[in-house]
């Protein structure tokens, strides 16, 4: 008869039993607890509780808590203070808090008098006697909100007293879909459940069946079915008997049936009074009532003595995974039942009390079965659907106990209650919710500006009606030489050269058609995408470094940046560039090397500064998801997220609970391949790069097990607060969405909803930072930051606009790039009249009407490299590794294994920083930047930068003057020039054209010849030779001209 | 030489060609309107009525023992070998074994008694001058990189401008021939660049750097700056650079930036002349380059950058960042504490002592602060047999000159030296005490950066009373 699963059953159940004690310790509570309560709860309540109140609170209560400690709440005594813990359950001896009370050390506490002996050894009696806090269903235990679920520890051994029934489906294994004949029981009370049909005449229903991946999220259930039963054996009922109590779970998901029965029994304990026996009511006995079409679930007594939830309550438990607690005080049916869904209380849910009668039942058992769950014998019909676990008590749990195991069940089996969605959810004003870059992006018409000379771009129609209405009037157009100079550095970073300079110039086509020719010749430069891409690096904090301690070397990092340049230079549509950075990993492609730039794409989250040899892991792991998050926040969609890491964000609408469901999607992801003591290493590993069938070592995420984090307080870990369900910002995504499933991190639906067209924010943010790339700032100033303390747009309207025609553009940065230098207002001149300019200043000193173009300095790249080019130096390859390769095998290496070399020992004088390579290239050491860069306002890879400073700081001269990098590029420089040509008037010109793309004027002709006939004399008066003197004064000469503000500043 | 108080007319007199010293250096927005104009760097107005004028920060790199130093702990000896009765620390960076009595013996010195170990005899003869403060808390940073950062950050994750920074940010400087803030010798390890840079706050107040902690001293110099023999001849390449850029900027005169870049170059060649002269001590004494062991061994090192310092200071730069760094010196003794703390402190015992003489005998006294510091302390429990672990639970500092009292010991830890006992002293704490005797209110020296206002001590720090004179 024992089938294999029933033996296998058996054994299992030997197996369980023997470790009941521990297993129901797993269970019953979220953590292995030492806590143990017994009558020390009188002696803490007399003796202790008010010890502490009055002598400890005041410092370590809840207004204060000074060294960090508090000791009026469970969680503030077991995680202690700034110097640990204070209690040690069971060693009063290794306490700090006894050491402190006995005051024999430095450490005195209370400081101003000393505890009595006695007050001393009730402490110290606490302790060893566990050092039990009672969990008081009067008093909470700790102060959170009373409406959270918290996820409590229920008292083991009070709660094991009062067990009567436990059974697991997940507890024992069966193949799928095969019968269950036995379901043991875990309580200890062998109390086991049987299929006996065909055993004994009237036996219960035919058996079950376990089904390994049930409705009931998931997990292992036993399906019933019509004719299905289980019942217990009459020789081990439940002690439950009489006017009894009790408190029963069940976690299951029903099914509404199509049988005859009226009655379709879910728990049956004690015997239901016979129809020809009415008055006796002798069980507690949980139905389906389907004498209606209105199917009620209701706690019957007996025959017609119930407690019913009403017609249509039945409904509760079909077609979703549920919670279910049923609680029976002593006394009469009605009025001491109550039912909870997922803990929420039936009464909340459907808004109306119980109906039914006063009997008080009087549970007697049957001789023939003990409980029984289904069809027990002939008369009552099975419950359709999946039964996971059924815990019973015999008594009725405090709030707090039955919250706790309710908590623990839900968390168990994924379904998270509505009630934590609830807690989790934030309401905001019309206000909050009115902040200008909430609203939806809109399309607004172009304003109407006469005047014949005005362009057909909408966007001088915006720019235009504003400065008329203002009474002011844009500039005049700059002439060709300053437009190419421009140009050519705003889109490829570098100057133009003089045959270029000549072809722009000599094109007899119209302004607008020679502009737009040039234009796209450089837009389909690959040098383009090496300054956009750099752009992009700046906001997202990239380097090849850790920082902090270690500094070591990031190997692929590499592989991020080539991405991003290669992105930008194939025009990959915006939404797809910020998808691939952020969930990459997750969009797999038939075509491997798709998947591989995917992946490599993830590097957005991976090249972030790292304190790898913290010690403490956990918090490793949350300051880097608090630095993703910053940079996703800014970067991505201008909100200061990260501001609500310790506490709602004080300005904008983001409550923490917000940063927290953000949070829980990236620490679902692993971010480590291992977190060794000292030195962690972040996950790098081996995908297919899709050519010749060759692998590549890649630095990315993995996703990792699904987890919702709780808010912690004041962003410590060790204060939780309420569960925060991973989804994304309440005040955008509206209040309580849910739209992350609960078996993915997440990373992908949050991808997709900031890649949405439908995103107020990501498509205002980046057409603000391709404005701010060509004017120096953005509509919106503060280009990291579209808060409600920043600035507003300048042109709100043409923001908009922009945005929208981003979006239908099909998210295209290259067309954005054609529609803003096709403007008049781009081509501006950056001068304009001196009365109009005094006029212009007053109004508008800051230039946000655009009254003129603006005067910009060289960036930090843009001036080495245009060092390079007119020294004819500069190495134009595109793309690579070499110099992270260098890079690595000049850092000290730590560990060959695993790829751990410290960049510490690299400083600016590192000769990998000598390339002649863009500067792009040059590796990105944190802390450790080149002179020419850190010098001249290169971005701080340690942190977001919206946008760089721009300063005029004696460091910087003293490098033009002095350094040797310039020394040598105006060697180069000069010997460039002197090799093209002897004739010293040709040659200033040359010089000239070079490096400001003009002729010299007379004077400047004169005053150049001048310098270098009293140059070379004054060599030659320090016996120089001549030769040595001609060089000597070309290459000052050289110099001189890119020291220069013409050089310098870009107009 | 140095004109250390400088009155308004005295800076314009010291810029060559009378040029006009608002239209300055270090401007930090793009194209500024007029009113930024002013230098960034020019002298402001403290909150407070000052107690000192400029800051030397000794950077003892590492983490110096306090149980071996400043803190004396007679129960270590008598506990040697045994358990530590106290529960160890929730995060320590390696495991440690049972306590470790220290090596060296405690003695009372001067008036005050103040207990100094043998590692520092030189400065326990200035006892009376010092005030230490055993009470220093470092947080849970167990490692070098965040303890360092938010030793000179207040912060050891995240990026923040350092002390030095956010100093000349609140008060600028003094002389504007030299900077404000030189960081001398900082090791480029645990934070490198980061412990003496600006962050977000404009980059005109980051520490400029001389030396490393690589280089001897001796061959460290301000980088780029051209050899005075060339001076003439750089001049006839000024004079034309800047009579083009006149010609350039007379049609563009609202753009205050091309003023300053000019203006700037002039300061390039004026530092010229005066920055060798820092490290210059043909001027100095014999009697004083005696006094800080300089071309004696193994003070000379230290010894010259304690001068160097010195000097600094008197000339006007607001704080000097002397560094005894990695790799050349390093304090973090996991093992060997006896030859690590020994051969260490020799290095620095003499040098220090001869600054704090220096300050006294040159009437500097009062307006120099003094801080001599270390990222943590170290574990009274031994790592391995003979060395000690880091420990940010407890540690020393002390503080000298600028309005701190001395001969005083602040804070206490518990027998063993494991736990702040009483009157903790954080690194916010500390920032807001050397804030508030330059002068400046800590909560109110703020600056905007991604949407809030920030400032050195975060929202934590409390001034540091009961020390101040």
């Amino acid at each position: 008869m024992p089938t294999d699963c029933q033996s296998h059953v058996t054994r299992q159940l030997t197996f369980f039993l023997q470790r009941v004690a521990p297993v129901l310790a797993c269970v019953l509570t979220v953590s292995a607890s030492s806590w143990r309560a017994n009558a020390n709860d009188d002696h803490f309540e007399r003796r202790v509780r008010p010890l502490l109140a009055e002598n400890c609170w005041g410092c370590h209560g809840k207004t204060e808590h000074e060294g960090g400690l508090r000791l009026d709440t469970v969680t503030g005594l077991r995680s202690g203070g700034n110097s640990g813990r204070a209690v040690v359950a069971g060693q009063p001896e290794k306490s700090r808090l006894i050491l402190a009370v006995r005051q024999t050390t430095e450490l005195k506490m209370p400081p101003d008098g000393k505890l009595t002996r006695t007050q001393i050894s009730d402490l110290e009696k606490w302790i060893a006697d566990g050092a039990v806090w009672p969990i008081d269903s009067h008093q909470p235990s700790d102060d959170s909100n009373d409406e959270e679920v918290k996820l409590l520890e229920p008292d083991v051994t009070r709660l094991a007293e009062s067990l009567q029934l436990w059974l697991k489906a997940d507890a024992f294994r069966c193949n799928d879909e095969q019968a269950v004949f036995v379901w043991p029981d875990l309580s200890g009370h062998g109390r086991d459940l049987t299929a006996t049909a065909g055993i004994r005449a009237e036996g219960t229903g035919t058996p079950p069946q376990f089904i390994a991946r049930s409705h009931v999220g998931g997990h292992p259930a036993v399906r019933f079915v019509e004719g299905n039963g289980l019942a217990g054996s009459p020789d081990h009922v439940l002690d439950i008997h009489g006017d009894a109590a009790a408190t029963i779970f069940i976690v299951c998901q029903l099914e509404p049936s199509t049988t005859t029965s009226r009655l379709e029994n879910l728990l049956m304990i004690g015997n239901p009074a016979l129809h020809a026996d009415p008055g006796g009511p002798r069980a507690i006995y949980l139905e389906i009532d389907r004498s209606t079409d209105t199917p009620t679930l209701d706690l019957a007594g007996g025959w017609s003595h119930d407690a019913s939830l009403g017609p249509g309550s039945a409904e509760l438990l079909y077609s979703q995974p549920r919670v279910l607690t049923v609680t029976k005080t002593p006394g009469p049916m009605t009025a001491g039942t109550s039912f909870f869904f997922d803990g929420n209380s039936a009464q909340e849910i459907l808004k109306r009390p119980l109906e039914g009668t006063d009997t008080v039942p009087d549970v007697q058992h049957r001789n023939d079965f003990g409980i029984a769950i289904g069809k027990p014998a002939g008369w009552a019909g099975s419950i359709h659907g999946d039964i996971a676990e059924v815990i019973v008590y015999n008594r009725v749990l405090t709030n707090d106990e039955r919250r706790g195991v309710e908590a623990h069940l839900l968390q168990k089996f994924g379904l998270l209650t509505a009630r934590i969605f609830e807690a989790a959810t934030r309401r905001f004003t019309g206000e909050e919710r009115s902040h200008w870059s909430f609203q939806a992006i809109r399309d607004p018409v172009p304003p109407v500006v006469a005047g014949a000379d005005l362009s057909a771009n909408p966007i001088d129609h915006f720019v235009v009606a504003k400065l008329e209405a203002n009474e002011l009037h844009p500039a005049p157009p700059a002439d060709r030489r300053t437009l190419i100079r421009r140009v050519t550095y705003d889109l490829i970073g570098l100057p133009p050269t003089p045959d270029e300079v000549h072809v722009f110039l000599a094109d007899k086509s119209g302004n607008d058609a020679a502009l737009r020719r040039l234009v796209d010749r450089l837009l389909s430069s690959s040098h383009y995408g090496e300054r956009w891409g750099r752009h992009w690096l700046d906001a997202v904090r990239y380097a090849d470094t850790t920082a902090n301690d270690g500094n070591f070397v990031m190997r692929y990092a590499y592989r991020y940046r080539n991405y991003v340049v290669d992105a930008f230079n194939d025009d990959k549509p915006y939404d797809e560039f910020l998808m691939e950075q952020v969930a990459g990993d997750l969009m797999l492609h038939n075509d491997p090397r798709v998947t591989a730039e995917r992946i490599i794409a993830t590097g957005f989250l991976m090249i972030g500064p790292k304190a790898l040899a913290e010690t403490d892991k956990e918090q490793v792991k949350m300051d880097i998801v608090d630095e993703q998050l910053d940079v996703i926040g800014r970067a991505l969609m201008g909100l200061t997220v990260a501001c609500a890491r310790c506490h709602d964000h004080k300005f904008d609408p983001i409550p923490t609970v917000d940063y927290y469901s953000l949070a829980g999607i990236f620490r679902s992801t692993e971010m480590f391949s291992d977190l060794e003591r000292n030195a962690s290493k972040w996950m790098e590993y081996i995908v297919p790069s899709g050519l010749n069938g060759e692998t590549i070592e890649v630095m990315a995420p993995k996703d990792s097990v699904p987890r919702h984090l709780r808010v912690h307080l004041r962003g410590s870990r060790f204060r939780l607060g309420q569960i925060a369900p991973r989804r994304f910002l309440q005040v955008l995504a509206g209040s309580g969405h849910q739209t992350i499933s609960g078996n993915s991190s997440g990373r992908l639906e949050l991808a997709r909803w900031i890649a949405s067209a439908n995103h107020p924010l990501t498509a205002r943010v980046m057409v603000n930072r391709i404005w701010q790339g060509h004017f120096g700032t953005g509509l919106v100033s503060t280009s990291d930051d579209f808060g409600t303390r920043s600035e507003p747009p300048s042109h709100p309207d043409l923001l908009d606009w922009l945005a929208t025609r981003f979006i239908e553009s099909g998210w295209s940065v290259k067309e954005m790039h054609r529609l803003i230098l096709n403007s008049q207002t781009w081509q501006m001149s950056t001068r304009v009249d001196p009365e109009i300019q005094e006029r212009a200043v007053a109004i508008d000193p800051d230039r946000r009407l655009l009254w003129r173009a603006p005067r910009r300095r060289l960036d930090a790249e843009q001036l080495r490299d245009s060092l390079l080019v007119i020294a004819a130096q500069l190495d134009r390859r595109i793309g690579g590794s070499e110099l992270t390769r260098k890079l690595y095998e000049a850092s000290q290496v730590l560990d060959e294994k695993r790829g751990i070399a410290s960049a510490s020992t690299i400083n600016s004088r590192w000769d990998g920083f000598d390339s002649r390579r863009r500067s792009l290239y040059l590796p990105v050491v944190r802390n450790g930047l080149p002179d020419v860069l850190a010098i001249f306002d290169a971005a701080d890879a340690n942190a977001v930068t919206a946008k760089r400073n721009e300063t005029t700081v004696p460091s910087q001269t003293a490098f033009l003057l002095n350094n040797p990098f310039a020394l040598q590029q105006a060697e180069a420089f000069a010997r460039h020039v002197s090799s093209l040509t002897d004739d010293e008037t040709a040659r200033i010109g040359l010089a000239y054209e070079i490096s400001l793309c003009r002729q010299p004027t007379g004077d400047e002709l004169t005053a150049a010849s001048r310098f270098l006939a009293e140059y070379r004399d004054s060599l030659r008066q320090r016996n120089v030779e001549a030769n040595d003197a001609e060089l000597s004064a070309w290459s000052r000469y050289c110099q001189m001209l890119f020291c220069l503000n013409e050089f310098l500043y870009v107009e | 030489m140095w004109n250390r108080h400088p009155s308004r007319r005295q800076l314009l007199q010291q810029i060559a060609c009378g040029i006009g010293h608002t239209a300055f250096l270090g401007l930090a927005a793009v194209e500024a309107s007029a009113e930024q104009a002013r230098s960034v760097l020019a002298p402001k107005l403290p909150h407070l009525p000052p107690r000192a004028k400029s800051v030397i920060f000794l950077f003892m790199h590492g983490g110096v023992s306090h149980v071996d130093s400043f803190d004396p702990k007679p129960k270590l000896a008598e506990w040697n070998g045994r358990p530590s009765p106290l529960p160890k620390p929730q995060f320590e960076f390696a495991d440690t074994g049972n306590l470790l009595q220290s090596p060296w013996k405690f003695r009372p010195y001067g008036e005050s008694g103040l207990e100094v170990s043998e590692l520092f005899p030189e400065i326990g003869k200035c006892a009376d001058d010092i005030c230490v403060i055993r009470s220093m808390q470092n947080g849970n940073q167990v490692s070098h990189g965040p303890a360092a950062l938010a030793l000179h950050t207040g912060d050891g994750v995240f990026t923040r401008p350092s002390m030095g920074a956010w100093l000349l940010y609140g008060l600028g400087s003094e002389n504007q021939n030299l900077p404000g803030f030189v960081t001398l010798s900082p090791s480029s390890y645990h934070g490198g660049s980061q412990n003496y840079g600006s962050a977000f706050l404009p980059a005109a107040y980051q520490g400029t750097r001389i030396g490393d902690g690589n280089t001897p001293f001796r061959e460290a110099v301000f980088s780029d700056l051209g050899v005075s023999d060339q001076s003439e001849l750089q001049r006839q390449q000024l004079d034309l650079l800047q009579r083009l850029n006149r010609q350039y900027q007379r049609t563009r005169n609202d753009d205050s930036r091309l003023e300053a870049r000019i203006q700037a170059y002039e300061l390039t060649f004026r530092m010229q002349m005066e920055a060798p002269l820092v490290t210059d001590f043909s001027q100095e004494s014999r009697t004083t380059r005696s006094l800080y062991g300089i071309d004696d061994d193994p003070t000379d090192e230290f010894g010259r950058l304690c001068l160097v310092a010195r000097r600094l200071s008197e000339a006007g730069v607001r704080f000097v960042h002397v560094n005894h760094s990695y790799p050349r010196n390093y304090w973090d003794a996991h093992s060997g504490l006896k030859k690590n703390h020994t051969t260490n402190a020799k290095k620095v015992d003499k040098p220090v002592a001869g600054l704090l003489r220096d300050l006294q005998q040159r009437g500097l006294w009062d307006d120099t602060l003094v801080v001599w510091g270390t990222e943590f302390g170290r574990t009274p429990a031994a790592q391995g047999t003979d060395g000690r672990d880091h420990h940010p639970h407890a540690f020393t500092m002390w503080m000298a000159g600028g309005g701190i009292q001395g001969g005083m010991t602040y804070g206490t830890t518990d027998e063993f030296g494991y736990y702040v006992t009483s009157n903790q002293v954080t690194m916010h704490d500390l920032h807001a005490t050397i804030l508030h005797q330059l002068g400046l209110d800590h909560t109110k020296l703020t600056y905007r950066y991604a949407g809030r206002d920030f400032r050195l001590t975060d929202v934590s720090g409390r001034v540091v009373k009961d020390i101040l004179i």
